[in-house]
Order: C-alpha cells, then structure tokens, then sequence
C-alpha cells in the first residue's frame, strides 16, 4: 500500500471518530481512498447559514500538493470560481500566484491535514476575502449589494439541501470545548448576576485560571 | 520566467508554457546516470565563447556528472542523493551513524518547535529505513540506491523530510541566519521565512538555505558555478565553498536556478 494511501486512511478514521462541529466527511466510492466528500454547515452569522452544500476533495499527490476542493452543487462567493473551485491560500503551494495577495505562510505545506483545511472553510464562508477574488462578480456583488449577494446565496441554500441524500444527518461532535456557561466549584463567587458580556465572563475565567494556587490573595480581597 | 514582461502575454501563452516547461521536467529523470562532462557542452551553444571556456575549466577538475530533475527540489535531492552515495561507497560506519543521529534529533527539535510527531514520523522513517539500509548493506550499490530515489514511496517523503530538517536547523540557530533572511528577502521572522521559502515541496531553495543544509548536516559542499557572465578573473567558474575554507566531500554544478552533481576526477 502507497503510503499516502496509509497516511489518508488514517487521517480519515480521525475526522470519523472526532467530526469537526459543521462538517461530515465520507468517502464518495468505497474503494477510493483518494477522494472524499465533505458536507458543510454554513456558519451562523453569514449569508450561508441554513444549508448544507457538498464539496469533493481530491487528493492526488497528497500529502506533498494540496488537494483540490471542488463544490458540488452551485456555489456563490467571492474566493470560489464559477465552477465550484475553491481558492484559499492554503491550497495553494509556496511560490504559486504570487501576485494574489494571500499572506506567504498560509500556503501549503506538507503537515497540513483534513482538518486544517476545514478550520480554513469556516474562515473562507465568514470572512471572504474581497482583495483577491476568483470569482470577481461574486466579489463585486458582496462588497456592493450585499442584499442581493444573500438573495441570491439563499436560492443556491435551496438547491444544496435539496440534493442531500434523504438520510442525511450531521454528526455531533463529541468533544466540546468551551462550556459555555462557567462551573462553579464553590472555590470563587462569580458576579454574574449583573449580566456582564460574554468576553468579560471569559477574561475572568482565564486570569483565575492563570492565578492557580493562588486562591488564598483572591479570598484575602473579598474579605 | 520571472523577467518576462508579462504584459506582453496573454493568459494562454503563458499557460501554455507553464505547461511545456512542466512536462518537459516531467520528462527529465528524478535521478539520472553519470555521464562525461563533455555531454554538458551540448546544452550550449557552441558559438558562446564564455561558457565553453567554463566547461573547458570544470573539465579540468571534473570528468563525470550526474543530472538532477528541475522541479525545484533539485538541490535538496542533489544533496541527500550524493550523502547517500558516499555512505554505500566507502561503507564509513561513522559517517552513517552521525547522519543517522542528525536525522533523529532533528525529529526531537522540530517536535519541541511544535510540529506534528504524527505528520512528520511518517517522512522521517522512509529517509531514516534508506539509511538504515544502507548501514546494514542491503543497499549495496550506486544503482540501486537511485532506484531508491526514483521510488514513487521515497522519491518525496525524503526530501520532505530533509525540508523540515533543515528548517529545525535554521530555527534553532535563528541567530545566525537572520541577518541574511533580512537582508535579502521580505521575511521578518525565521518562522515565516522557514515556513514560506523552505518547508513546501517544489520550491527553490536560495544560498542562506544551501549554507545551512551542509551545517545541519555536517557535510563539507563546493558549488561549481557556470553562468554566461564574463568575471573579472583569471579563473572563470566562480566556486564556493560550504562551509568557507573546509574540505569539501560532495561537489555539485550550479547554473543559475538549477544544481547537478559533479563528480571529481
């Protein structure tokens, strides 16, 4: 067995046994270990929200060339291409399309994985990037008529969950990461009866965390 | 490629070289047989006076080379394949042993620098088995250790390898060849410069990283350097050592962009 093959299977059985939160991945024959299909959430919080779309991931000299991404059914954003193409900094190699303008060390190198490449799909589905597009309509349209970039995002959201396989379900992530609410363990009063803003909440999380041992001070200032 | 005034081009023109240029270093071997030095005579035109009076130089000194494929892995292949030789031709247990103990530090360091064990085991124990095998003889012979290289489960993960081994290098001894990255290239940091220059396959390698290859390695380098340029000196093929004034083991041809092996007479 090739040891790409090797590397892919079990890059594949970790992406199975720990899904990232938003996206499934499986491969589209069996017997193929070189090409995958990636179902994607669109994120909260942007004009994709509300549909699951489907790319094929093609990795033909992986791990030494990036794999090329390729959505499925239509796709509309200014980083993709008018055929589905993804084009994201990582996916590319060092040296490649120089005059792009993506940052150097976002480029691919031979430790990125499946998942690497799906933290940046989230990035790329937040946060275009409007400065090189490959699709320069699409690119156009979102900075100037954002209203009409999402109208037209909103048919394709139809389409793609239109053509899901009818028992289709997004696997939970097992592991979750940040509680979202702090645990009390009786060691500290957390003041959060007065509705302070989420980040201030973490803040104080972490300078107690940081504080460790140290608990003694903390109690000392509250008396 | 990089000179051409690309205005002058259309998108198709210069896709279509791209791809002439790409499967014309497709076509040239990875690794390929020694051959007299006179055959590099034939890359040149015989009216251009300079280079011919180079070649009759390097002839002096060099009877056989041995070309290396284009693809901009070429000096790092170049290296490793001519460290290799020297191990299955003088069987230097020594020798093969220190390599051996570059390669696992290295895997130390760049684990300690955070790079993923996991990712990286992989490509070191293909360069780590070769030069086991060569220790333990059952690589026995310059032609089979090119078939080695050739090997679609080696040819890459090795040089691979060697790239992050390098970059390990050039991390932990940031102090020495930050000078150069900043004064030759938009790199402010060794990371970027290590991650953008070095660690992705198929990208060219400039004179800071030869340096630092041949000290991670402990190996001694000479560069033979034929370019069209008329020097200012008796000599006409400009040399350089790496490191300055040791002794070099393993020689190699420099012409601008692309290095090949030489062999001394």
């Amino acid at each position: 067995m090739q040891a790409s093959q090797k590397l892919l299977q079990n890059q594949l059985k970790t992406m199975l046994k720990e899904p990232v939160e938003g996206f499934k991945v499986e491969l589209c024959d069996d017997s193929d270990i070189y090409k995958w299909r990636c179902y994607i959430q669109g994120p909260p919080d942007t004009p994709y929200q509300g549909g699951i779309f489907q790319q094929k991931w093609s990795f033909q000299s992986y791990p030494f060339e990036p794999p090329t991404l390729t959505f499925t059914s239509g796709f509309w954003h200014p980083n993709v291409e008018s055929n589905g193409k993804v084009c994201i900094s990582i996916l590319h190699a060092p040296g490649e399309d120089e005059m792009s303008g993506e940052r150097p060390e976002e480029r691919w190198n031979p430790t990125q994985t499946p998942e690497t490449i799906l933290l940046s799909i989230i990035s790329l589905l937040s946060d275009p990037n409007i400065f090189s597009p490959a699709n320069v309509d699409a690119g156009v349209e979102y900075r100037d008529k954002r209203e009409a970039f999402k109208v037209r995002v909103k048919k394709l959201i139809e389409k793609a969950n239109a053509a899901l396989p009818s028992d289709f379900e997004m696997p939970k992530p097992k592991k979750i990461e940040v509680p979202s609410t702090p645990i009390d363990n009786g060691d500290y009063d957390f003041e959060i009866e007065e509705d302070d803003s989420y980040e201030e909440d973490v803040e104080e999380e972490e300078e107690d965390d940081l504080s460790g041992d140290d608990g003694e001070d903390e109690e000392a200032d509250d008396e | 490629m990089d000179h051409v005034d690309s205005s002058s081009f259309s998108m198709s023109d210069y896709e279509r070289q791209q791809e002439e240029i790409e499967s014309e270093t497709k076509s040239s071997p990875i690794v390929g047989d020694k051959q007299s030095i006179e055959s590099l005579r034939q890359a040149y035109n015989p009216d251009n006076e300079q280079v011919q009076k180079k070649i009759n130089e390097l002839i002096q000194n060099y009877s056989v080379w041995r070309t290396v494929r284009g693809d901009g892995n070429c000096f790092i292949r170049a290296f490793l394949f001519s460290v290799c030789e020297e191990l299955v031709l003088k069987k230097d247990t020594t020798k093969q042993k220190h390599f051996q103990s570059v390669l696992k530090n290295s895997l130390e360091s760049l684990v300690n620098l955070g790079y993923p064990e996991m990712l990286l085991d992989d490509f070191y124990s293909v360069l780590d088995d070769l030069v086991t095998e060569i220790g333990e003889g059952k690589i026995k012979s310059v032609d089979e250790l090119q078939q080695r290289f050739v090997d679609p489960d080696t040819k890459d993960a090795i040089i691979c390898y060697m790239r992050f081994l390098i970059s390990a290098y050039m991390q932990l001894n940031g102090d020495e060849y930050i000078p150069y990255v900043l004064g030759t290239t938009d790199h402010v940091t060794m990371d970027s410069y290590c991650k953008t220059e070095l660690e992705g396959m198929y990208k060219e390698v400039d004179n800071i990283i030869v340096s630092a290859t041949c000290a991670a390695c402990g190996v001694s380098l000479r560069l033979e350097c034929v370019d069209a340029q008329n020097r200012d000196s008796t000599q006409q093929v400009q040399t350089i050592t790496f490191p300055d004034q040791s002794e070099p083991t393993i020689f190699m041809l420099y012409r601008p962009g692309h290095y090949d092996i030489l062999y001394k007479r």
